[in-house]
């Protein structure tokens, strides 16, 4: 399902919205495998269209998250002190809101653009890979290979980056893949609320947003995205569990 | 070993443990046979991975969920099958006749239970002791073990307690009901030296006071010297060596048990003395193969050793039973 | 005294960590002692005694609260950051868990490459080639271990591949903190006699840290011993062993059996020193034994004994040392 999503882009031709309405067009329009929606268009191209939507921005914001997750998580957990302090309450202050009252307020606000909405799902991810960078910094920081390392002369940019960021890598990036499916259903609610990129751009949350109102007649409408967005999400999960298990076997005896 | 008036206290033969992993069922525990009487000692000496855990917890039925005995396994405690009783039949013998301690005493006791309460739970639940009259006799089994201000210990958690302190309570604990058999998973193990000293004493007061009789697990065999009547050295889930304690430090015939008693650093030689090493290292319970589990290691090895296994059987004299085809000799020492 | 100079010189050395709550822990306090090169001194104590504590403020990771560290004659709080790294190659670690010792997520031979690559010296084939000989050295085999990752060793192997990177950059200092305590037996003198003959090979001097007397004095041609956060004797190993001078050196030879030694029950039945270490957050006044030593007296509550010299070579803190012919005061 994942890998079909990511064909999507330069796979299916040039901008589906715009190529629907011409009934008299070639005969590859006629076919609608999934269907159309309220308005004529096929519901698969605007489903594989869609899915950059929510590719870019689930993959984009939880990098952005996990780049400044990592930024002040690992120094924080390394020195504590009052840098730790100040991480520590600015992951609290962001995990006090709700995130998407967060989201909807500051989307409102600064408006929807893919950029902003990177930027503030990226924000509202940021205190879970800061914890997660954090609390394993301070587990591998006391280990005796650290201490080792300040034995031989490294500096503390080098422990950083060479002895202590490779072990917290891995917990961080299955944090991630979770995270991503996270992610994706957030940009489909805010995009069922009319609140991420404008139509006519297809994105998952609005196809299900727009077909709310025929769910009576032609339910296909709104549930084929709903079902493909869950397929997406379960996929990635399954994916950061397999890296999980992977990784916690090799590393067993810790 | 046997004494013709009584039966003995404990009676253990040809036990084995297997426990499934991913590689396929494992023999951590392979045919051990051995008898205890009322108030002896038996040491089980052994490096990590020879299965003397494993053993400890076979004796009262606590093995984990998934491992298994042999058919032919047979523990029978004062004249009763252990391995064929009810749950409910073995929960009235274990705390009660059967005390153990296990090795790291802050996991063997609940974190989150005052000390004197744990103490005082098995004495409730045995000997039908009221609440009050439990605490109080907790009381004066942690004065007993040596443990400082026991009043005021009784009521402390777990974690606010020293390393020593913490295993006196888990001694306690096991002593409560004065058993008539303690197993001993490597007590002192973690305590410091002076701490280990107390706290083998204790026990051996203990001992003699109840007449218990004592299976005392140890990787170090200083520990065993000065408490057992009897010591076993186990190797790949076997006894290997078994003899009452004096002739084994004077004269161990397999080559192993003679290894490990060289190996040890002592006192009187120099600093700067080279040791008697043993090449390899341990075997882990995964590796099987035919004969004697000692033989890739073992500076005496003939060609019969690899290809079959030596049975652990008294030779010249009749309470000295060791595995071995080609023997340490009687007068020599080591290789 | 001799008249080399010594390798390692420390003054006076206190160690506090700050326990929270504005109490402070004294680790460590007015440590002094000296090692020769070449010479092994054994460290000795029970847990909390601070040798751990001492052996890193050694090495200033991190430098003590007051006191001075001299290392082949620098006074290594007074370096700055950069010359105080140059000068670590010359004064390694191996420490009591070995397999947190080394990258989980890197390759052993990596790993033992590390010292040089750190200080930048020779290219990486030249490292690498480097590190394979010193785990050959060390008793592994080179092309086999040198992929492995630290989970994939036993204790035993591992222990081999930390000492083979503490010794790649030729130290001239080994520092080792209980290097054998977690192996079994048979292990243990494998890499006791490994140790022994990397001392003899790159004439390294040690500082052997252990709860074990007979470890200690297997490795040690001088013991100091440790309570409280105190050195409180330091003596020629067999000396200590057969004449100790200090009432906890004999405490801790008393509680140590040896296989050939009778059952300590029956010998003798000691001074119950039973008791623990006085808290290291107030150290109380005067010796910081007296609560446990049979042969207090009234000074010993009120003023600490100072180390002193009471034959050539031999240093107590005692009012009353044992068997010596000091009188007492």
């Amino acid at each position: 399902m994942d890998l079909r999503n990511l064909k999507a882009p330069p796979g299916s031709g040039s901008d589906p919205p715009l190529e629907r309405y011409d009934s008299g067009g070639s005969p590859k329009l006629r076919i609608h495998l999934l269907g159309t929606d309220t308005m004529g268009r096929d519901l698969l191209s605007r489903l594989l269209h869609g899915s950059r939507i929510s590719v870019v921005v689930g993959l984009a914001s939880v990098a952005a998250g996990a780049t400044l997750g990592l930024m002040a998580g690992l120094p924080a957990g390394y020195y504590r002190g009052r840098f730790d302090t100040v991480v520590v309450f600015a992951m609290d202050t962001i995990l006090a809101f709700p995130a998407i009252v967060l989201l909807i307020g500051v989307i409102f606000h600064l408006g929807p653009t893919l950029a902003n909405l990177i930027a503030v799902i990226g924000l509202v991810t940021f205190p879970g890979f800061c914890r997660t960078a954090r609390a394993n910094t301070l587990a591998y920081a006391r280990r005796e290979f650290v201490q080792a390392a300040k034995m031989m002369g490294r500096r503390d940019a080098g422990i950083l980056i060479r002895e202590i960021l490779p072990n917290v890598f891995m917990p961080v990036l299955v944090f991630a893949l979770l995270v991503v499916g996270r992610v994706i259903v957030l940009e489909g609610a805010m995009s069922f609320l009319g609140l991420s990129v404008p139509p006519p751009t297809p994105s998952w949350g609005g196809m299900i947003a727009e077909g709310r109102e025929v769910l009576g007649e032609a339910p296909h409408v709104s549930l084929i995205p709903a079902f493909v967005m869950f397929l997406t999400v379960y996929s990635v999960n399954l994916l950061g569990d397999g890296l999980r298990h992977r990784i916690y076997r090799g590393d067993r005896q810790l | 070993m046997k004494s013709a008036a009584h039966p003995p206290l404990l009676s253990v033969s040809r036990l084995s443990v297997h426990l499934p992993t991913e590689e396929g069922w494992v023999r951590t525990v392979d045919g051990v046979s051995f008898t205890l009487d009322h108030g002896r000692t038996l040491a089980v000496v052994g490096e990590s991975g020879c299965g003397k855990s494993m053993l400890c917890r076979a004796i009262p039925r606590l093995l984990p969920f998934r491992a298994r005995t042999d058919q032919e396994s047979r523990i029978l405690f004062e004249g009763r099958e252990l391995g064929v009783m009810k749950e409910r039949a073995l929960n009235a013998i274990r705390g009660r006749e059967i005390g153990m301690i296990f090795q790291d005493p802050m996991t063997s006791l609940n974190p989150v239970l005052k000390v004197g309460i744990q103490i005082g739970e098995s004495l409730e639940h045995h000997l039908n002791l009221g609440r009050r009259q439990a605490l109080a006799r907790a009381a004066k089994l942690l004065k007993e073990t040596g443990v400082d201000s026991p009043e005021q210990r009784m009521s402390h958690y777990p974690h606010q307690l020293s390393g020593g302190q913490r295993q006196r309570a888990a001694i306690a604990m096991a002593l409560a009901c004065a058993p008539k058999l303690l197993i001993a998973d490597e007590p002192t193990t973690a305590l410091d030296v002076t701490v280990q000293a107390e706290i083998l004493r204790l026990l051996n007061r203990r001992r003699v006071q109840g007449n218990m009789a004592m299976i005392f697990v140890s990787h170090d065999l200083s520990v065993a010297a000065g408490l057992a009547h009897e010591i076993a050295v186990m190797y790949a889930g076997k006894f290997v060596e078994m003899a009452p304690a004096p002739k084994f430090f004077e004269r161990a015939r397999h080559p192993y048990a003679r290894a490990l008693l060289d190996s040890v650093p002592r006192p009187r030689d120099p600093p700067h003395t080279i040791l008697k090493e043993i090449g390899g290292q341990p075997p882990s319970p995964m590796d099987s193969h035919p004969g004697c589990p000692f033989a890739p290691r073992c500076p005496r090895a003939r060609s019969r050793c690899p290809e079959e296994e030596p049975p652990l059987k008294s030779h010249e004299e009749e309470n000295h039973q060791y595995a071995c085809w080609n023997p340490v000799p009687r007068n020599g020492r080591g290789s | 005294m001799s008249e080399a100079t010594p390798l390692l010189e420390v003054l006076d050395v206190t160690v506090t960590y700050d326990a929270g709550r504005g109490r402070r822990v004294h680790a460590v306090s007015g440590a002094s002692f000296r090692l020769l090169p070449g010479e092994a001194l054994g460290l000795v104590g029970e847990s909390g005694c601070g040798k751990s504590s001492l052996a890193r403020a050694v090495l200033q990771l991190p430098p003590p609260d007051r006191g001075k560290v001299r290392f082949a004659g620098e006074d290594l709080g007074r370096l700055s950051g950069e010359l105080l790294r140059r000068l670590r190659p010359r004064m390694q670690m191996i420490f009591q868990d070995s397999l947190a010792s080394l990258n989980p997520r890197r390759k052993v031979g990596e790993s033992v490459c590390d010292p040089l690559a750190i200080m930048g010296e020779g290219d990486r084939k030249e490292r690498r080639s480097r590190a394979k000989e010193m785990l050959a050295t060390v008793g592994l085999d080179p092309e086999a271990t040198f992929h492995r990752r630290p989970h994939q060793l036993s204790g035993g192997q591992c222990q081999r591949a930390c000492i083979a990177r503490a010794l790649i950059s030729k130290p001239e200092l080994l520092v080792c903190d209980e290097p054998v305590s977690s192996l079994d037996v048979s292990v243990q003198a494998q890499i006791l006699n490994l140790l022994e003959r990397m001392r003899a090979l790159f004439k390294l001097s040690m500082l052997f840290i252990s709860h074990d007397l007979a470890v200690v004095k297997n490795v040690s041609d001088r013991i100091a011993v440790m309570y409280s956060g105190k050195l409180r004797e330091i003596a020629p190993s067999s000396e200590l062993y057969g004449k100790p001078a200090h009432p906890y050196t004999a405490l801790l030879l008393s509680a140590v059996t040896s296989p050939s030694l009778p059952s300590f029950f029956e010998s003798r039945d000691s001074e119950s020193a039973g008791g623990e270490p006085p808290s290291l957050f107030a150290p109380p006044a005067g010796c910081p034994f007296h609560s446990r030593c049979p042969g207090k007296r009234e000074i010993c509550l009120e003023a600490e004994p100072p180390m002193r010299v009471v034959e050539p070579g031999r240093e107590v803190a005692c009012h009353f040392p044992l068997h010596t012919k000091k009188t007492p005061e």
